[in-house]
Parts: C-alpha cells; structure tokens; sequence
C-alpha cells in the first residue's frame, strides 16, 4: 500500500504497532501522546524510504518502527536530561542524527517551510515532488497534467526561482 | 565540465539528491574543496531540498494524524462491541429456535397469555386456575383494558399507582426468580397490531390445533395459562452485580413466577410503561415480546417444570 503511495497504510501500520510502541515510550519515562507522536514520525520514515526504494525487507516492520522509535526516544530523554547518549537496545536504523543536529537542522529549514506556505498550490506539489518523492520530470508532467517532461522542467524552475525569492525576503526582514 | 560544476542547476539538483554516481561525485567533491562559493551554492540546493523534505513531512504528518483520528472516532469502544454482539446472537438463536421471522410459529391469542397489570385490590384476588373466584380477576381485567374478544389485541394501560411497592409481595410467595435479559427489538409486521386474526384465518385449522394444544398444556412452556404482569423500576435500583448488563440494546429484568403469575421486572430509566400503553405478546411457547408504543422487548423466558391441568 505504501509503495503505491496509499496513506491508509501508515493508518493500518499505526494501528498494528501502536501497543507495542506507545507501550515502549510510556514504560521510559514518555505519555502517550509522545508515543503515538514517535509513532507518527516513525511511519512517515518508512513511508519516504519505501517510497525511494530504500527500504529494504530485512525485518518485519514492526520491528523497523519500534527501533526507529527507541533511537529516537532515548535521543528526546537524553536531550531533556542533558545526560550523555545512552546506546538503545536494537540496531539502529539509519537515522543516527543527534537531537541537537536535528533541532539545528529544525530551525535552518523553517524559513523554507515558511516560504513554502505561501506558494501557490502547483508550485507545492511540483517541488514537493520532485525534493521529497523525487520524481521524474516525467512522473511529475504526468501527474500533474503537463503536456511532457521538458514543460514540467520548465515549471519547476519558476517554482524554485519564486521559493528562492520568498527564502531571501524571509531572510532579509529577520537580519537586524 | 564548466569552471564550475555549480553553474549547471542540473549537476547541482542531482547532487544534492544524490542521483550521481560515485566516481563523478568524487571528482565534484575534490573542486568544492577549493571553491568556497561552489559550496555556498550546494548548501543552498542542500538547504532549499531538506526544507521542502521538512515542509512534506509536516503536512503527511498532518494528514496522519487526522486519518488516526478518524479511526478512533470510528472504532466503537470493545463493550459496546461484545454487548451489541451479544444481542445479535440471542435474536438470531431465538429467531432461528422459533422461527420469528418466517415459517410455522405457535400463535397464541391474547388471552391465553392474559397480560395484566392488576390493581392494588385485584392483586388480593388473583387466584390460581382451578382455584374459586378465578373467574373474577378476568371480569376485571376486561373492565380494565375495556371490552375484549378473542382475537384482539391486548393494550394494558400501566399506571404508577398500579406498580404495587415490592415489600408488598410476601416473600414466601416467591416461587423462581432469577435475572433474564431482553433484547430490544424492531417489530415484525405479524406482531404489529390488527395481524393476529388474518394470521388465524390463513391458518386455518392448523393454527386453531396448535392453539388447542397450547391450551391443553401439550407444549409445555411455563407461560402456559398464565397471567404474566409487567413493572418497571428505575436502573439505581439495580444490583450491583447486574449492572454492567446496562446498555442500548439489553434490559435486564427480574423474572419471578408468583403462584400462577408471571412477573417481569424491567429496570429500565428510558421505556416509560407508566406513560406508555403495553402489550405483551406470546411469539412461542417459552419467549415473549413486550411492545411498548414503536419498540418491543424480547425474552426468552425459564422453563420450569410445572404439571399443568
């Protein structure tokens, strides 16, 4: 389901695992609403690995979002304790970022989810498309109803030119 | 290759997505050890990509949550679940037992079930067939649901002063009592009133022999020739031990057999009988419906051994 790029499946996956793994973040210290959040974040690391092909079926999937989750977790309680890393149970996926990397990398990317907020609708899906699912030029004109590939090119550029334009006027205002 | 890599937009995206083989990487790699704004274009396309990743991720996330959301709206809670299945099976067995739905069925006229709610005084008369005076509690019960032939439909008008307290009842008149369970039902158009006579006629003698012999007592059944009484107590007055049986689609009821009586006591906050009328009717030999106004309540009701006359 996922392959095909069908959400419902995270919803399933969500309600398959959601014992196992809220359970986990509940017996450490967590409620379960960081849980289901771990949770949610989990799925949405699998969702882009399937969906680049990089997910490989090596063990089952409970057990991919359950070490996700762990590495993860340890990671929040590390950062809110200011204690040192403690090595989780289970190998970790390849996510090994730290916390403090990822709330860098957090704040350095906002401005462009700022800018991205104002993009009108076909500019979103046409970056989002070829940044996130990294898509053929050809998928993305299919998709979206360009008459080829070398016309969906040509949107993106504006797309990407406008976004640029939007980053650097966020940026301008915030710099005393 | 131009002066620098950086200048093709192209080279730069597939870079950054990381869509370039090794070899050709490594030799981009060693000219951005030496060009510092070949970098600075790199981290931009870096920047530009981890951002929309970052800003796709939010809105999934989003969309997640509210999919999750939904499904929990959507899931009904697990005793609801047991407690609905519950009901389903009871109707299905007690339909397929007695063939509610269809086929030959045992049609009782009213009177053979004598539904009844006695008054206060009527109630010291009650007499058990055979008895002297049985005859009086019947004269008064026509009175009471006005004048009856056979064949027609029984409407009992409860009244609150006509549920007696339960301190009024001797214990030692206590014969069986134990808790059953109604299922509240839809009723089917053969219950519904001004049915039964057509019914009767298209049975013909048939019906009339299955009549005859309810009445001799040949099926035995325990409501067989006698009154069955409807009360209603509020749900507070409830055991504890009964509670949990509280739901939409069951009622839990005291079922007593009083001498020749049959009593039902529905614990219930919402059925109303004292504002509703009340008919009870008789769909087998040992299971009833109380139709209460649009609603009926079906019991399957104890067998006792009983020696009938």
């Amino acid at each position: 389901m996922i392959r095909r790029g069908d959400e419902q499946g995270l919803v399933l996956l969500f309600e398959e695992t959601r014992r196992q793994v809220v359970g986990y973040v509940v017996a450490h210290q967590g409620s379960r609403e960081d849980g289901e959040d771990m949770l949610q974040d989990a799925l949405i690391i699998l969702w882009e690995r399937v969906r680049s092909g990089r997910y490989e079926y090596t063990s089952r999937l409970a057990t991919f979002l359950l070490g996700i989750v762990k590495n993860r977790w340890l990671r929040v309680l590390a950062a809110r304790r200011r204690e040192p890393l403690a090595p989780a149970d289970t190998d970790p996926p390849d996510d090994t970022e730290s916390a403090d990397e990822a709330l860098i990398e957090e704040e350095r990317t906002a401005v462009v989810r700022r800018a991205m907020e104002q993009m009108d609708d076909v500019c979103k899906k046409v970056l989002l498309m070829f940044y996130w699912e990294e898509r053929s030029m050809e998928d993305i004109a299919k998709a979206l109803g360009f008459s080829n590939a070398a016309t969906a090119k040509s949107k993106k550029y504006q797309c990407k030119k406008a976004l640029e334009r939007l980053i650097r006027s966020f940026q301008e205002r915030e710099q005393p | 290759m131009n002066k620098h890599w950086t200048n093709d937009p192209d080279l730069v995206e597939n870079y950054v997505l990381g869509a370039i083989g090794q070899d050709e990487r490594k030799g981009l790699e060693a000219h951005l050890s030496t060009c510092s704004s070949c970098r600075e274009t790199v981290e931009r396309e870096r920047l530009l990509k981890e951002g929309v990743r970052s800003y796709g991720r939010g809105l999934l996330k989003e969309r997640l949550k509210r999919m999750v959301n939904q499904q929990k709206q959507r899931a009904v809670p697990w005793p609801h679940v047991v407690s609905i299945a519950a009901a389903l099976l009871i109707i299905v067995g007690l339909s397929i037992t007695y063939r509610w739905w269809g086929g030959e069925e045992l049609i009782v006229h009213e009177e053979d079930v004598a539904a009844e709610i006695p008054s206060p005084e009527h109630k010291e008369t009650l007499k058990k067939p055979g008895e002297g005076g049985a005859e009086k509690p019947a004269e008064e019960s026509k009175r009471a649901a006005g004048t009856r032939a056979r064949g027609e439909t029984t409407e009992i008008a409860v009244s609150p002063s006509a549920i007696p307290p339960e301190k009024d009842v001797p214990e030692d008149r206590l014969d069986d009592s134990r808790w059953i369970y109604g299922v509240i039902v839809g009723i089917p158009l053969r219950h519904r009133e001004g049915t039964d006579a057509a019914l009767m006629e298209q049975r013909g003698e048939a019906g009339e022999a299955a009549k005859q012999n309810f009445r001799k007592g040949e099926k035995v059944g325990m409501m067989d020739e006698q009154e069955v009484r409807i009360l209603q107590r509020p749900e507070r007055e409830l055991p504890p031990d009964q509670r949990f049986q509280l739901n939409r689609a069951m009622i839990p009821t005291m079922f007593r057999q009083r001498g020749d009586r049959v009593e039902l006591t529905l614990f219930s906050d919402t059925l109303g009988l004292e504002r509703q009328a009340v008919r009870v009717r008789r769909i087998s030999p040992d299971s009833l419906l109380v139709i209460i106004d649009g609603s009926a309540v079906a019991y399957k009701i104890p067998v006792v051994q009983r020696t009938y006359r």
